[in-house]
């Protein structure tokens, strides 16, 4: 008697999780029509994402629904042999709610429906993110577990601190998120420019003060090039949580918050926050072309807070392409696309294919690396 | 603004969000008692459905489950000496010894009449003046933090009933604990041993599923005294309905009420959490309670008091995240994520955007906690029967829970080590009489303590006076230290009393 009411309470249980989702979406299980035989005319990543781009075009021009194009983009993309027969791991080293968990999240839904498999996120914070990099090196290289990185695993690289290195045990698929960051104060702040607080700085060294996200990470790097730069001390307050970054900011406990345009935009528009100038090197005309960004100002950008995936070293060349490609098509479907644009992902060009992204963490890493020697962080 | 609350109500009545809530608050319960599992494994676990449903319906699923978890964990907590959940650790003190004295019934109701009560007001607050509290919270900067952490250790005199030297060596030894990792400030690992997993440094849930559950699964199998034997007549005829009696209720009223403010306030901090809130409880009521040398014997304000801090906390948390689109807590994290996968934008501007689901999250907490009150009550004449049944299986089962639970939070296999470490670690400390949750208690606020040190020094320019006399900060330090030495100032008086009523007599 007993058991059965507790198989029926579980049951009831499933079955409401079940009802409340609705009839639930199901990933397209069956493969593509054509399947490539992996002959000599398998075409590089820029020919098929010059296809893609064309059929997002129609696409956009309404002439079929999503999961037309989904069926479309299929045919579009060359698929490895026997691949991907199973579900596919993403690992992402940071906790659920900040921006490489949303990045993920909406990149793989659509890519998931492209690949006809599901995609398993895997939340491993801790260390930086090298935690899941440590996870990631341990499975084989087959392309089913892919590693969602940011601008932390170039500066751990250039610093030496692990004993894995990410460039070099790492095969790149793509980057499509660049940086955002803005140097932001409160709207009562008594410096009406970023020249005001430059001066603020020269003039007292050792009192400006400028939070960012956790110790060591890009946002550190950046103030650290910018103090020195300047010839003064600047004072970073490194904060793990964006809630405690932004409170600080608020209550007026800093003076000023590097922090990407998309996690505080609603408290600028809301008129709590304004920016001083633009981190990186574009101006973001949608937010406020009046203000400069650093580089015009003269000053070096050493690293900004891009988002992208690597899978294990030595993974088939095809399964690589595979994936660049799904994933390229996802970012072009309406959930990432209008994701991005309400994030302000959309303003930095930040698209790089595999060979170009692994060209561009290796030269960042270089870069680091000098920059650390410089400001004393590694000796020799 | 009644309209709003009226369009809320509207929103939250259909019966698919009724469902939701009901559903919600019955996972947090299982997910709640279970020692091992939580509610932010559930509310984890939970996101891949809420992809189908519509973003109000799965945020009210996991308000429920998030109100009923804090709730949930003092069950195992009161019955078995194992906090089911981080949030229950201080009501392990009074809860156990209750039901080692046979009350575990009156600990039980006292625990989810406390829990809805705090919960209440906690929404309360959240619904009415949410935006005004926020400000208030603003003004918590790292020295404050740094503040709240010391008041939360000076509270380990009144943990450590039995000897206070072995409360701060646990206390110091937690806080040892927390340093192991990167460090907040330098990015430097500390105490890791060159494993790149300790890297992640130790987590509150594998460590205090360790301590406390796998602990006392030891110790019993150690004490050869492994079922406790209870009075089966009096579990049997447990009340069906379980409302704590009238006098527990008055006499513990205001303890209740002050806990619930504190906890919801402590709750508004993005950086400390309903853990610390219970401890807070739990540190004040010991303090200023008429009864304060009973504590941690088992007495019911022991219960009432973290309890209802634990539960205020969680209106608490929710405060920045609908107010500033900032979470205050790991599951207000979720939440937050499920809203960005939905496309909503939790943020100043919600509250004009979206007012029907901002009130519908008002409402639904208000709902969440009518629902886990009546569940509760009528549950704990089942969940006491627990206590019959034989530790050997019980304990299996425990045992699988917590593996399956340090490794579920983030994947990490070493959290089921740290487990086991924890484990052993809590055998002996049991075995040598150190208090565990005076352990918890450094583990918990040392990297808040840590971090507000050294960013409040950053924040105040390496001026070590201004950190010390910003207003908050020294009321907050004045009680710590108040906190520190009452008992002995109390002794003293006494003793100088004795010595000169005895001089009087001679």
């Amino acid at each position: 008697m007993k058991r059965s009411i507790a198989l029926a309470v579980v049951l009831l249980t499933v079955f409401s999780l079940f009802a409340l989702g609705g009839c639930g979406e199901r990933a397209k299980t069956e493969p593509p029509a054509e399947t490539s035989d992996g002959g000599p005319e398998w075409p590089s990543q820029s020919e098929v994402i010059a296809a893609i781009d064309a059929m997002i075009a129609d696409f956009n021009e309404k002439e079929y629904d999503l999961d037309q194009a989904i069926a479309e983009l299929q045919k579009v993309i060359p698929k490895p042999e026997g691949y991907p027969a199973r579900s596919i791991e993403y690992v992402i080293p940071w906790g659920e709610g900040g921006g490489s968990d949303s990045y993920a999240r909406h990149i793989g839904q659509d890519a998931a429906k492209i690949m006809g498999v599901s995609i398993v996120y895997n939340n491993m914070p801790g260390g930086g993110g090298e935690i899941g990099l440590a996870y990631l090196l341990t499975q084989p290289a087959d392309g089913y577990t892919i590693y969602g990185a940011i601008a932390n695993q170039t500066i751990n690289d250039a610093l030496g601190t692990q004993p894995h290195s990410f460039t070099n045990d790492t095969d790149f698929i793509i980057r499509n998120q660049g940086a955002t960051e803005i140097y932001w104060v409160r709207a009562d702040s008594p410096f009406k420019t970023i020249q005001d607080a430059f001066d603020y700085a020269k003039a007292n060294p050792g009192r400006l003060t400028i939070c960012g996200a956790g110790a060591g990470g890009d946002d550190e790097f950046r103030i650290a090039s910018l103090s020195k730069e300047l010839g003064t001390d600047i004072i970073y307050v490194p904060y793990d949580k964006v809630g405690e970054r932004t409170t600080s900011l608020l209550g007026g406990h800093v003076d000023i918050m590097h922090e990407t345009a998309g996690t505080v935009i609603d408290l600028y528009k809301n008129g709590d926050i304004r920016p001083l100038a633009y981190g990186g090197s574009i101006v973001f005309n949608e937010i406020d072309p009046s203000i400069p960004c650093i580089a015009d100002l003269g000053f070096s950008v050493p690293v900004g807070r891009w988002r992208g995936m690597v899978t294990v070293k030595g993974t088939d060349p095809k399964i690589i392409d595979y994936l660049h490609n799904s994933f390229y098509a996802a970012s072009k479907l309406p959930y990432y696309a209008e994701y991005e644009v309400e994030f302000f992902q959309h303003l930095p060009k930040a698209y790089l294919n595999s060979e170009e992204f692994e060209e561009y963490a290796k030269h960042e890493v270089e870069g680091l690396r000098d920059l650390a020697k410089e400001l004393g962080y590694i000796s020799d | 603004m009644l309209e709003f609350f009226y369009i809320g109500l509207q929103t939250t009545v259909m019966w698919v969000n009724l469902l939701a809530i009901a559903l919600g608050v019955v996972i947090g319960l299982i997910f709640g008692a279970i020692p091992g599992l939580s509610g932010v494994t559930a509310v984890g676990l939970l996101v891949p459905f809420t992809y189908g449903m519509s973003p109000v319906t799965g945020l009210l699923l996991m308000i429920g489950v998030y109100c009923a978890a804090t709730y949930g964990g003092s069950i195992s907590a009161i019955l078995f000496n194992m906090p089911g959940d981080v949030m229950a650790a201080a009501t392990v003190i009074d809860g156990y010894p209750m039901t080692l004295k046979g009350e575990a019934q009156r600990a039980l109701a006292m625990a989810i009449f406390a829990s809805f009560v705090g919960g209440i007001i906690g929404t309360v607050i959240l619904s009415l003046v949410a935006p005004q509290f926020v400000k208030v919270a603003l003004t918590f900067g790292s020295p404050e933090y740094f503040a709240l952490a010391m008041l939360g250790l000076a509270i380990v005199g009144s943990i450590g009933a039995k000897s206070q030297v072995k409360a701060l060596l646990g206390v110091t030894f937690g806080l040892w604990l927390s340093t192991i990792g990167l460090d907040p400030v330098s990015g430097i690992s500390r105490f890791t041993l060159g494993n790149a997993m300790l890297q992640a440094g130790i987590g509150f849930i594998p460590a205090i599923i360790g301590f406390f559950a796998f602990s006392e699964i030891f110790a019993r199998l150690y004490d050869k005294h492994i079922n406790k034997d209870f009075d089966p007549k009096v579990i049997k005829d447990a009340r069906i309905l379980n409302f704590p009696p009238r006098r527990d209720i008055t006499e513990n009223a205001g303890t209740i009420l002050r806990s619930s403010l504190l906890g919801n306030f402590v709750g508004i901090l993005p950086g400390a959490g309903a853990t610390i809130a219970a401890f807070l409880g739990y540190g004040m009521a010991a303090r200023f309670s008429k009864r304060r040398q009973d504590f941690g014997t088992g007495i019911v304000e022991g219960i009432a008091a973290p309890e209802s801090a634990n539960n205020a906390a969680v209106g608490g948390a929710m405060v920045p995240l609908l107010t500033l689109g900032i979470p205050g807590s790991a599951t207000t994290a979720v939440m937050l994520s499920v809203m960005i996968l939905h496309g909503l934008r939790p943020g100043p501007l919600l509250f004009q955007r979206m007012p029907d689901l901002t009130y519908s999250v008002f409402v639904g907490m208000f709902l969440a906690n009518v629902v886990m009150l009546v569940f509760g009550m009528f549950f704990v004449r089942f969940l006491i029967r627990l206590l019959l049944v034989r530790f050997e299986v019980l304990s299996l089962f425990i045992f699988v829970f917590c593996v399956f639970g340090a490794f579920s939070i983030y994947n990490r296999f070493v959290d089921v080590w740290v487990m086991f470490a924890c484990g052993i670690l809590g055998f002996f400390a049991k075995k040598f009489d150190f208090s565990i949750a005076a352990i918890i208690l450094g583990l918990v606020l040392g990297s808040i303590a840590e971090n507000g040190f050294v960013n409040g020094i950053s924040v105040t320019r390496g001026d070590f006076g201004a950190f010390f006399i910003r207003p908050i900060t020294l009321i907050i330090l004045v009680f710590s230290v108040l906190f520190l030495i009452t008992p002995f100032l109390l002794d003293f008086i006494r003793c100088r009393k004795e010595i000169a009523a005895r001089k009087v007599a001679v």
